[in-house]
């Protein structure tokens, strides 16, 4: 068995199978240590390793059987003891389940998981049970797993509980597929089918796969391959151009990688240095001029690039013979700086002196935003409790997007608790303290790190007063004070158990509450109220509006039952069954029912037709109660036998019937037939 | 041999080459970073992909890892055998530009048989077909018998 081995890479391949010698040899070499373990601990497999050993024997307690007693069910065993690694790794770093990429092969994992679980007759949900196992045989190397230990669980139960809602509805309909299949004496599921399972109804297609090949049937994959090749297309169009390792190919790696730019932005928005590196779009260049688009690297920059959900600043860079304005600030590898942007005058040249001028005013912005995301972070965490976890967030100078795990949606009480919070500590006055620290020594502070972050040794905390402490290379507010004031402005779900908060600060929250303050000036004076009477006034309207709808409903009864005439004057009496056959102006069809079913109350029993003239076409309908129904009358074969007399046709059930026509001047004939149609119905 | 632990073996392997005066890194993310072309990381070497290209300078040219890594291009067999996982832990002791074969050879075996305590009788080496340096090194420097190693 091979337990080591080492890479020395020494050659470079130009492609036509020529090797020349590398300036830099490195050494690549690794082992695995389960592999390790294996030889190491003298057992036959992986899955006897101690850690691996622990997990399968919990995954046999709580199925209540026994490893090597029956193949089939180690098989689904050591499936279990495989994903469930796998996947509480994969949340610990942040992957969420979902339809696309990582967590797509999430979902996957946890679903094959749960599958097999089922297929060793588990009937309640236990990977978070066996997750716990996990995070105890591996904390010790991966003390992140016992920290995000409350959110791992909560992911998978309710992943495995989706899971089950999904498996019940798709079994239901691949059984039902299957039936077909049978009856079509076909044992390959339609590409289309299959897809179907897989793109509406969530149904894993390896499942489909598994439960098919376990019934002998098989699937169309070369089908199902058709139907996937829009979504394949879609996501391919999606990527962009990689090198060969895989990173964007950019102008920026042509860059020698001994240029660096170091980060003096923090306390100060101004500051001299010297032009390193210039690029277009496409090549490195000596020079840039008026109207040309390209990014400046400097030595030293006040400038902050977007990072840690922070949106970059933007601002000037000038220099004796040129200014450049600066419209995105983006980090590239190896520790550079670039400043995006145009040339608006002269021209800039690499080695030049320039002076780099932060946009204040969006900074202030920004930083204010950036404050109360860590105060809204704090503040949830008191409201909700501790299983709150940052899992995305977004500050610029407009407004702050904060995005975490929590599993309802947020009460209005708790919103309101939220906002509270954030501005009491606003009002406190807090002192905003950074320091920079080793990672274990900010750790000891209690400092909230971010989900998935890779972080060097060497952190930067921020605290703000007793309040809040939080690892972050972000720029902030001196003081709470000046965010002046925060405002949630909407919480939402983004995805299954995380939701999301936007809110606004300082001068954002101000216009809100002017817009606010005007719309409701301007609905005062459409309304002819003033802005304290407004609500008054609104009660008002609206119970007038309330009286008058109903005062109109009762005139249009009226009016419709003017428009009939003393219409029960022409009931007539044939072979004991009465028939009210009459014409009403201008009614629809739901009008003629409506109008039908009032008179049947006052006629009691018998037979009622009712044509009108609605714009030239007419409307019918015949109605007969059961007595009338007993005695030979038929509603259907009644509006049939007359529908003719205006140009049209129709029919219906006995009880009921409609139908339409196109020549209003035959409704008198019409009224003449009916009386001689169920006349014959009842002879 | 004593019967180690992982988890002790983890930090075996960790200290010993932290011992050689290499970086001790915490494992990188499963989420790649500045990376399009993988979906999760799946070996030791993915995320120190930028130190190997240049790209950017590594905090140490010596780094020791033991790196989480997922690979779910086998999953059809996972749990079918007894040999594939789409989880694994991933030992690794780079060099960028600094060391090369000699102390690669010699450290790995020194681990192996003087950390580990494996008996070195039962340990076969192999070697890439034409690298007669790495054949020089494990015959005369480590002193393991030319019948005992094998060319790939």
């Amino acid at each position: 068995m091979e337990v080591w081995n080492n890479v020395f890479t020494q050659f470079d391949n130009d492609g036509k199978g020529n090797y020349t010698e590398l300036a830099q040899k490195n050494i690549d070499t690794g082992m695995g240590l389960e592999r390790l373990a294996v030889v190491v601990q003298d057992v036959d497999t992986v899955f006897d390793i101690d850690t691996m050993k622990a997990i399968r024997d919990r995954i046999c307690q709580i199925a209540g059987t026994q490893y090597e007693a029956d193949e089939k069910k180690d098989v689904s065993i050591r499936l279990i003891t495989d994903h469930i690694r796998s996947t509480t790794f994969m949340i610990s770093d942040g992957i969420l389940p979902s339809n696309e990429g990582r967590g797509y092969v999430l979902r996957r994992l946890i679903r094959r998981a749960a599958r097999h679980g089922r297929l060793l007759g588990i009937r309640d949900k236990f990977m978070a049970s066996l997750s716990e196992t996990v995070i105890d045989e591996s904390k010790d190397g991966y003390p992140e797993l016992e920290e995000k230990r409350a959110f791992i669980l909560n992911v998978l139960t309710q992943e495995e509980d989706k899971f089950d809602k999904t498996i019940d509805q798709g079994l239901s309909i691949l059984a039902q597929m299957e039936e077909e299949m049978k009856a079509a004496g076909t044992t390959e599921l339609s590409g289309e089918n299959a897809f179907k399972l897989y793109d509406t109804f969530g149904f894993p297609t390896d499942l489909t796969q598994e439960i098919l090949e376990e019934k002998g049937f098989t699937m169309d994959e070369a089908g199902f391959g058709v139907c996937m090749q829009h979504q394949r297309e879609t996501a391919r169009k999606a990527r962009k151009t990689t090198n060969y390792m895989g990173a964007d190919v950019t102008v920026y790696e042509s860059i020698d990688a001994s240029v660096t730019t170091q980060f003096v932005g923090y306390d100060r928005l101004r500051h001299d240095s010297k032009i390193t590196v210039l690029t277009t779009e496409s090549e490195l260049v000596e020079a840039l001029t008026d109207g040309q688009t390209g990014t400046i690297i400097v030595e030293e920059t006040p400038f902050y690039a977007t990072m840690g959900g922070q949106n970059a600043d933007t601002g000037v860079i000038t220099t004796a013979d040129g200014s450049f304005q600066v419209r995105d600030t983006v980090k590239l590898l190896g520790g550079k700086v670039g400043h995006i942007g145009i040339v608006t005058k002269g021209m800039l040249k690499v080695g030049d002196a320039a002076t780099l001028t932060v946009d204040a005013a969006k900074r202030g912005d920004t930083c204010k935003n950036h404050s109360a995301t860590h105060l809204l972070h704090k503040a949830l965490r008191e409201v909700l409790g501790s299983h709150v976890e940052q899992s995305g967030s977004y500050v610029d100078g407009e407004r702050l997007r904060f995005d975490f795990s929590h599993f309802a949606a947020m009460t209005k009480e708790e919103l309101d608790r939220v906002e509270a919070i954030v501005n009491e500590q606003i009002a406190a006055n807090l002192p905003v303290v950074t320091e920079v620290m080793g990672i274990e020594d900010a750790r000891k502070t209690g400092a909230m790190a971010l989900f998935g972050e890779k972080y060097g040794e060497e952190v930067r905390v921020v605290k703000m007063g007793d309040f809040s402490v939080e690892l972050c290379g972000g720029t902030h507010v001196a003081n709470t004070s000046a965010i002046a004031a925060f405002k949630i402005l909407s919480e939402n779900g983004i995805a299954a158990g995380i939701r999301r908060i936007e809110a606004l600060t300082g001068n954002g929250v101000f216009t809100y509450y002017k817009e606010l303050e005007q719309t409701i000036e301007e609905a005062a004076r459409v309304l002819r109220a003033t802005p304290a009477t407004l609500v008054e006034k609104c009660g008002h309207l609206t119970a007038e509006v309330k009286a008058l709808s109903s005062e109109l409903e009762s005139l249009k009864a009226k009016a419709a039952k003017e428009a009939l005439g003393d219409v029960m004057d022409n009931v007539v009496e044939i072979k004991g069954v009465k028939l009210l056959a009459a014409s009403v102006d201008n009614v629809d069809m739901n009008g003629l029912r409506d109008l039908g079913d009032q008179l049947k109350a006052k006629l009691g029993q018998g037979v009622i037709v009712l044509l009108s003239n609605a714009g030239g076409k007419v409307n019918m309908i015949a109605m007969a109660t059961e007595e009338a129904l007993s005695k030979g009358a038929h509603a259907g074969n009644l509006i049939k036998g007359i529908a003719g007399k205006v140009g049209g046709g129709g029919g219906g059930k006995p009880g009921m019937a409609q139908a339409g026509g196109k020549n209003p001047a035959g409704i008198p004939d019409c009224i003449a037939e009916a009386a001689k149609v169920l006349e014959s119905q009842l002879g | 041999m004593k019967p180690y632990g992982v988890n002790e073996l983890r930090r075996m392997y960790l200290d010993f080459f932290e011992s050689k005066e290499h970086l001790k890194m915490k494992s990188f993310s499963l989420v790649p970073h500045n990376d399009n072309s993988l979906l999760i990381i799946n070996s030791g070497m993915a995320p120190l992909k930028p130190y190997f290209t240049g790209q950017e300078i590594p905090p140490r040219r010596r780094v020791t890892t033991c790196q989480k890594c997922v690979r779910t291009g086998d999953i059809e067999n996972v749990g079918k055998t007894a040999r594939h996982l789409t989880f694994f832990e991933m030992l690794g002791n780079f060099s960028f530009g600094d060391y090369f074969k000699h102390e690669a050879i010699r450290w790995s075996w020194e681990f192996l048989t003087e950390v580990v305590g494996m008996d070195p009788e039962r340990l076969y080496p192999s070697i890439y077909c034409e690298d007669e340096e790495a054949f020089e090194i494990w015959t005369k420097e480590i002193g393991v018998p030319a019948d005992k190693i094998t060319r790939f």
